[in-house]
């Protein structure tokens, strides 16, 4: 209980700590850009490149991995939409972006930094395979949903198909991912000097993202439908992890370090992505930025409580 | 001379890049403004903040230390006078921007990160001692100095040292050692929870740094005369580092780590604020951005030789 504590707070006082010292005006909007650009397109990107040059991977099927995540995103998706129409009653349209804010959690920021702290280096691997398909599988559900919703008619497959390549060769994180895999192939090995340069770099990565995510916090409404939202947190914080724990735990019965970074990362709030989307479908959007700004402050009990339940499984 | 290799070569890799990177135009010098605000507004006084805080009991006075810097720092000072108003020929106004650019040491980006690398933990605690000394004597010298050179007095020069005194007070960095200082003759501790949170903050301190150096290093431009150039590289580069070591092993008998990391922060490259002072009064602006990146990029080899050659020594 204690060491949880100990693991889960001081993640939670950074974010704290941006989003106070946003809040005050210590630093401005601008140069919170600055900073995040500076981490996601480089200190998390060469942490990345060096783990999956370097580090030990488990000896779990990456498609156990990615089925026990994404079994539970999808799951959650499609209670998600479910209660669109006959429980909260909004048009269809709606669906989407509910749908997105309920099952598209901030990986990147909030859990990266937690499994790394929880389950040491064990869990660099299985962190690395999520990451690098998280953002486009999510993103390519989405605008599937648009297709077969009618939301989006004019969306064909080939062109999800073509959005979703395009996010991977774009995306800083997931080159760095494909390229360390890559490099790891070739056997070479990494130079002591490239290393340490690298080492370096990436110790930047953890306190940056925090800070930074704590600033982008001061920009996110806390506004939208009460049951609309409530149904967002609950699905994300409570029934995604839950569902991945069922997979993970029971189902493939993985080893600790996968099965937790797996439901860890289920566990995660609302992350920024789901509220872009919502505001670029123009729907749902004070729903998803309230999901961002109440889930992630929530999150501090949740991430807690897997942690717990996970020593105890343990 | 491998060791010394792999203490240098992240540390300036780390600032190539960051300048490369700006070059290249991949991330904005935008990125490089925010990095630079959470590199000295959160991580570098968080890390500062708990180095002053674990000195613990002096193992021996630290004014030696103190008077060996600053009494070398004095002779290059007017040395740098002299040689501005009888071989360089430039006006005595001038002199001002160009002594604090022959002794204004880059301490906080590059000294403390690389005093860590080679000399571990226990160099932290000199390395605050002089970097909070640094910047408060010597803006105070060279606005004293320019009051007394230029005609046209800008007000009398007890309001102006009045103004750094109040600046500096706001600044995040004196704030820090302040703040450490009153904690450590308090006898406070950290409770392991706000410890483990100043340290992960703390913890980016270096990386930001260096990368935030690299990044502004961009911003320069390369301009100013050649012979004021290398007397201010021969300076700060040679003679500043020589009589620092002169002056802590034969003057005032500073004991050897103590020495190692005065000469190693006199032998670094020009700091930003002397560019920041020269600006101000718009005294050998050229000269002074120059050598600030000149001698960063000579320093690569200065300080690997002079780290070598203190490792015999020490």
């Amino acid at each position: 209980m204690n060491e949880v504590l100990l693991t889960v707070l001081p993640i939670f006082a950074l974010i704290g700590l941006g989003f106070g010292v946003g809040r005050a005006r210590l630093i401005d909007a601008q140069t919170s850009k600055g900073l995040a650009a500076f981490t996601f397109t480089l200190a998390i990107p060469a942490m990345l490149f060096r783990t999956m040059a370097t580090a030990e991977l488990p000896d779990v099927a990456p498609a156990a991995i990615w089925l026990c995540f994404f079994g539970s995103a999808f799951a959650t998706w499609m209670i998600a939409t479910a209660l669109t129409i006959p429980v909260l009653r909004r048009p269809i349209a709606d669906s989407a972006p509910i749908a997105m804010s309920a099952s598209y959690g901030n990986v990147v920021m909030v859990g990266l930094p937690l499994a790394l702290t929880s389950l040491g280096p064990d869990a660099a691997g299985p962190i690395a395979l999520i990451l690098s398909a998280h953002s486009p599988t999510l993103f390519a559900v989405a605008s599937l949903h648009l297709a077969l919703t009618g939301a989006h008619r004019g969306e064909s497959l080939t062109r999800i198909f073509v959005g979703v390549l395009n996010d991977l060769v774009r995306n800083p994180l997931i080159v760095a991912i494909i390229a360390g895999t890559l490099w790891r192939l070739t056997g070479l090995g990494l130079h002591p000097l490239a290393d340490q340069t690298l080492e370096m770099l990436g110790r930047a990565a953890v306190p940056c993202a925090l800070v930074s995510l704590g600033l982008s916090l001061v920009g996110f409404q806390i506004a939208g439908q009460a049951p609309t939202l409530f149904s967002i947190l609950v699905l994300k914080l409570a029934a995604m992890p839950a569902i991945a724990w069922v997979l993970a735990d029971q189902v493939f019965a993985l080893p600790v370090p996968v099965a937790g970074v797996i439901i860890l990362f289920a566990a995660m709030p609302t992350g920024a992505n789901a509220y872009l989307f919502a505001q670029q479908q123009g729907r749902a959007v004070n729903s998803a930025s309230a999901s961002v700004a109440l889930g992630t402050g929530l999150s501090l009990f949740t991430a807690s409580i897997v942690l717990i339940v996970l020593n105890i499984t343990k | 001379m491998l060791q010394i290799i792999t203490i240098v070569v992240p540390v300036f890799g780390l600032i190539l890049l960051g300048w490369a990177l700006v070059k290249a135009g991949y991330v904005s010098e935008l990125a490089g403004k925010g990095l630079a605000e959470f590199a000295f507004k959160v991580a570098m006084p968080a890390l500062l903040f708990r180095a002053v805080l674990g000195i613990g009991e002096w193992p021996s006075s630290p004014l030696n230390l103190v008077l060996a810097y600053f009494s070398a720092a004095a002779i290059i000072w007017i040395l740098a006078t002299l040689l501005t108003l009888f071989v360089l020929k430039r006006p005595a106004a001038d002199a001002a921007s160009l002594s604090m650019g022959s002794t204004f040491s880059n301490s906080v980006m590059l000294g403390i990160p690389l005093a860590l690398s080679a000399f571990g933990p226990e160099a932290a605690a000199p390395a605050a001692l002089l970097v909070s000394l640094d910047s408060p004597l010597l803006w105070i010298a060279a606005t004293l100095h320019i009051a007394s050179a230029q005609a046209e007095t800008r007000g009398s020069p007890i309001a102006a040292i009045r103004g750094i005194l109040l600046d500096l007070l706001k600044n995040p960095i004196v704030m820090a050692l302040v703040l450490g200082s009153v904690g450590r003759i308090a006898g406070l501790e950290l409770p392991t929870l706000v410890d483990k949170t100043v340290a992960l903050i703390a913890s980016s301190a270096v990386p930001a740094a260096l990368f935030a150096l690299g990044m502004s290093l961009a911003t320069y431009k390369m301009a100013g005369q050649g012979p004021t150039l290398t007397v201010i590289c021969v300076l700060k580069l040679v003679a500043f580092p020589a009589l620092t070591f002169v002056m802590c092993v034969y003057v005032f008998d500073v004991r050897p780590l103590w020495t190692a990391i005065a000469t190693l922060f006199a032998a670094m490259p020009v700091g930003a604020n002397a560019y920041l002072f020269a600006a101000r009064y718009d005294k050998a602006v050229g000269s002074v951005s120059t050598a600030i990146a000149v001698t960063t990029a000579i320093a690569v080899f200065s300080v690997s030789a002079l780290l070598y050659w203190l490792q015999s020594v020490v």
